[in-house]
């Protein structure tokens, strides 16, 4: 690309360098200092029309007989080596051409033909990465359900994400699909997606002796046809070798079932000690869950919890607690919400409920299906009434303002409905800028 | 105001072009953060005139008061918001235009009275400093009529000393440069490279005091080729002829051909102003790709270059904008735009940099017709074997030459084992170089993600790359995808 250049000069030929002091020697020279080596003289360089080389260096360097150095230039082996150094550097500088590419290109990744990620939704991903990585998992599970393709540029960055996040890992695979895989074999450090469910089953990856082709067929047995999965495990255990071992222990671990203990409990005497230990930390924390009681329905419990406590409770919150990251009913949900307004309501609340109901506020707004954000809309219209009729204060309110109210909360309630709105309203957003393509119809899809 | 269509508004702009206008990428991030509905309340737009208003909840009682006028005429819009924010933008305004961008801000027939306010006084202070500028030029005119000439030959006579005072001092600065390279090439580079950074320290700041700020930078320079791991020493001599030839070249400026006395000028630190460039400046009209921008922070101003391309011969040019550190650039132009520009060329030996004496973004709003931007799906690139020559040729013309911009039309990112061995392969060409991360120091991580990001971007397939060429290697700011510029910076 030679544009944005014009071709002033030409370089020195070949044939001609042989007048320009040798570039090396002047670097070593340089090195020790010119008190100590002398800098070797050549004729045509105290600015004589003949020297040869950068017509513009010539140019640049004229007769040199201006400033305080001219009266000693021509004896003064410093600007000597400095002159010659301008002329012979010059080919150092431009360095050699590039060199050629013999060696064949790594395969591209392969097309895909998924429709490309809605520009609303990528400009949401950013949000998300940096400010929300809360939504993460339910966002990546709305993409996948949509089957869209995401930018190339945001691959790296999520595959980090997975990288330390288990979690998100089913998803993260399906969602990056193909070039997540080819830029992991490609470049990356992130093996584990690797060892991840294909797009479809491959029976040929079951037949490979590559560990990782093994495990990912399993895990991808494990989300058409679990007991098929499990079946499969048992049958080929003996034969397998301790990488594979390790993989369908893990995958054991993520789909955890009390049917499954006998048979992990007989690893325990397994010839590697890496898998006789995953084997017992898994049997563990299977018979704990064997021993568990059925968890209780939702909504049921939380108004059970509601009912004991005529309100919000440690034990409410306990619960909720471990209940997050699951899809809520929404009449649970609403009933949260509604204790939640009743608690603030009332006045006569001991202070350190106040933190509790902070806590369940974020679980409701983050958990609760996305249909409770028109009742909170609804409560915070009602608040903002409530406000401009009753409430005396002046609309510019200075912080002093603020503490005052804080300390009459009958004219309000506590709970910040807004906040929660906020983030209900984004939740909203972000789920239905991924609506899956053929009902985005405004949206051309491109190939 | 009422009435009149601003064309420039008259369409939604796209989330792009509002992310540009941030100051930087933290209040983009912020910005993007209220770009929801929930925190406004009070939002209207009147999009026929471009004024977008509303009210954002901060974390204090009151919410902040927001205005975005769009300007008519491409410039930067003007912004009102109450909070205490130096950013300039602020993430309110970002915001409010970010969820105007999306559709979410609703159009409505009157703006509040505080929005009627503000405009009313905008519109006033415009006025008034019209009329200062219209006395100003009249006393002006009227001076030049009839005042008495001793005034003017006083201020034309101030002006002159002052320009003779500069250039003293400048060759004062250049002598003791002179003497500064030869006592070190007398006594040895190895001695400077123990040193430390003291001796260059104090070089520096002597030239910033003969206000040669440009040599001052490049004299900073020098610590990284004495840093440098393996060819330090050559780095250094070199360095240190460029610098003596800049000297030579600033005492010779008056027999050098005009150009090369321009480049000699702006490298010792006698900038052109965009005015002065606009006047004397070759003149160049066309539509141009905006191939890719990057920032750098030197103190406390932030350095934007914004590298063009023009449709009809692939010339490249560069845009330079200057913003203090947290305040939004006067271009905001996102990789992948298309303008129809005229640009004036600043004098050079090799003319690169250039100012917009006008010009209409043409690709960024919807309604423009698609046919006319297609054709500038992408830019127009060639091999590393011409890249190589253009820098030989820039490098001839302008010993100076530290990089060229280069299009590749056909790249592909060859990984390495290690982060040096990464290399940029030129498939149409065959031939390779060295992927660099960036010339001089940068965070491992980071360029460990540009890289990767260069290649997920890529995809193995040969796409079209932009970056900086120099010897030792190509530094990518930008990589199409399927026609999508990618930026990686």
């Amino acid at each position: 690309m030679v544009t944005g250049t014009h071709q002033h000069g030409a370089l020195p030929d070949a044939d001609q360098t042989a007048e320009i002091a040798d570039w090396a020697e002047l670097v070593s020279i340089a090195l020790v200092g010119t008190d100590r080596r002398p800098v070797p003289q050549i004729p045509s360089i105290a600015g004589s029309p003949s020297v040869t080389g950068s017509p513009s260096v010539t140019g640049i360097a004229g007769n040199a007989d201006r400033g305080p150095g001219s009266g000693r230039q021509s004896q003064d082996p410093a600007l000597i080596l400095l002159s010659q150094a301008a002329q012979a550097g010059l080919a150092w500088r431009v360095g050699r051409p590039p060199e050629r590419f013999e060696g064949t290109l790594p395969d591209p990744a392969p097309v895909d033909p998924r429709p490309p990620l809605p520009e609303a939704a990528a400009h949401r991903l950013c949000t998300i990465l940096d400010s929300y990585p809360k939504y993460l998992p339910e966002w990546l599970s709305a993409v996948r359900a949509a089957g869209y393709r995401l930018p190339a540029a945001f691959l790296p960055q999520l595959l980090d994400l997975g990288r330390t996040n288990m979690l998100i890992r089913v998803d993260l695979a399906a969602v990056l699909g193909e070039p997540g895989r080819w830029l992991v074999t490609a470049g990356g450090n992130w093996k584990y997606l690797s060892r991840e469910a294909r797009a479809r089953l491959r029976p040929e990856d079951w037949q490979s002796t590559d560990p990782d082709r093994r495990i990912a067929y399993v895990a991808g047995l494990y989300l058409t046809d679990a007991d098929a999965a499990r079946r499969l495990i048992r049958e080929t255990w003996a034969g397998e070798r301790a990488p594979v071992k390790l993989g369908l222990l893990a995958l054991l671990s993520r789909y955890p079932d009390p049917a499954d203990l006998s048979f992990v409990q007989a690893l325990i005497r397994d010839s590697s000690k890496q898998v006789r230990d995953e084997a017992t930390l898994l049997a563990g924390s299977l018979e704990r869950k064997r021993d568990k009681p059925q968890p209780p329905e939702f909504t049921a419990e939380v108004a059970r919890l509601l009912a004991a406590a005529r309100g919000i409770s440690r034990d409410l919150h306990n619960f909720v607690m471990t209940r997050t990251g699951e899809g809520w009913p929404p009449d649970g949900a609403l009933l949260l919400l509604d204790a939640l307004v009743d608690h603030g309501r009332r006045a006569d609340q001991p202070a350190w409920t106040g933190w509790i109901a902070e806590q369940l506020q974020v679980a409701v707004a983050d958990n609760a299906p996305v249909s409770v954000r028109d009742r909170v809309a609804a409560l915070v219209a009602q608040q903002a009434v409530a406000l401009a009729s009753g409430d005396q204060t002046p609309r510019d309110q200075t912080p002093r303002d603020q503490t005052t109210r804080d300390q009459t909360p009958h004219t309000a309630s506590r709970v910040d409905l807004v906040s929660m709105l906020a983030l209900l309203d984004f939740r909203r957003d972000m789920l239905a800028e991924l609506a899956p393509p053929d009902q985005a119809a405004a949206r051309p899809a491109q190939p | 105001m009422a009435g009149t269509i601003n064309p420039a508004a008259a369409q939604r702009w796209s989330a792009d072009r509002v992310h540009a206008l941030a100051p930087d990428p933290a209040s983009q991030r912020a910005g993007a953060k209220l770009a929801s509905p929930a925190p406004w309340s009070g939002c209207g737009a009147r999009s026929g005139i471009g004024l977008l208003w509303g009210d954002c909840k901060g974390s204090g009682a009151k919410p902040y008061q927001v205005t975005v006028e769009l300007a008519a005429d491409q410039g930067a819009p003007a912004y009102a918001c109450s909070c205490p924010s130096r950013k300039f933008p602020c993430k309110h305004a970002l915001g409010l235009m970010l969820l105007w961008s999306a559709g979410g801000v609703p159009e409505a027939e009157e703006p509040p009275q505080r929005v009627q306010d503000w405009l009313e006084a905008r519109r006033e202070r415009a006025q008034r400093s019209e009329a200062r500028k219209a006395v100003a030029t009249g006393r002006a005119a009227a001076e030049g009529d009839d005042a008495d000439p001793t005034a003017a030959r006083k201020a034309t006579e101030a002006a002159e000393r002052r320009t003779a005072q500069r250039i003293q001092r400048i060759d004062a600065g250049l002598d003791d440069l002179e003497l500064w390279l030869c006592d070190q090439v007398r006594s040895g580079l190895t001695g400077l490279r123990a040193a430390g950074y003291r001796p260059i320290d104090d070089l520096s700041r002597r030239l910033i005091d003969a206000q040669a700020g440009a040599l001052a930078a490049r004299v900073r320079e020098l610590t990284h080729c004495l840093n440098a791991s393996e060819d330090w020493p050559e780095r250094t001599l070199a360095e240190f002829s460029l610098l003596h030839l800049l000297i030579q070249g600033w005492r010779n400026r008056d027999s050098l051909p005009a150009p090369l006395a321009a480049t000699v000028r702006r490298r010792i630190g006698l900038t052109m102003t965009a005015a002065e460039i606009a006047e004397v400046g070759e003149h160049a009209s066309g539509r141009w790709l905006v191939l890719g921008s990057r920032d750098l922070a030197a103190d406390k101003l932030v350095e934007r270059r914004v590298w063009l391309q023009r449709e009809a011969d692939g010339r490249i040019a560069m845009l330079l904008a200057f913003a203090p550190a947290g305040q939004a650039f006067g271009i905001a132009l996102p990789a992948g735009a298309v303008l129809a520009a005229e640009l004036a060329f600043a004098p050079d030996a090799v003319p690169l940099r250039a100012v917009l004496v006008e010009h209409t973004v043409l690709n960024q709003d919807a309604a423009v017709d698609q046919d006319a931007v297609s054709v500038l799906d992408g830019p127009q690139g060639g091999t590393l074997d011409e890249a190589a020559a253009g820098f030989a040729a820039a490098l001839a013309a302008d010993p100076w030459t530290a990089a060229v911009p280069v299009v590749l039309d056909s790249a592909v990112p060859l990984v390495g084992a290690k982060p040096e061995a990464w290399q940029i392969i030129d498939a149409k060409g065959g031939s390779r170089v060295p992927l660099l991360a960036d010339a001089d120091g940068m965070d491992p991580t980071r360029a460990e993600q540009l890289r990767q990001t260069l290649l997920a971007c890529s995809g193995g397939h040969p796409a079209p790359l932009f970056g900086l060429y120099r010897p030792a290697g190509l530094t990518p700011i930008t990589i199409w995808n399927n026609g999508q510029a990618a930026s990686l910076w």
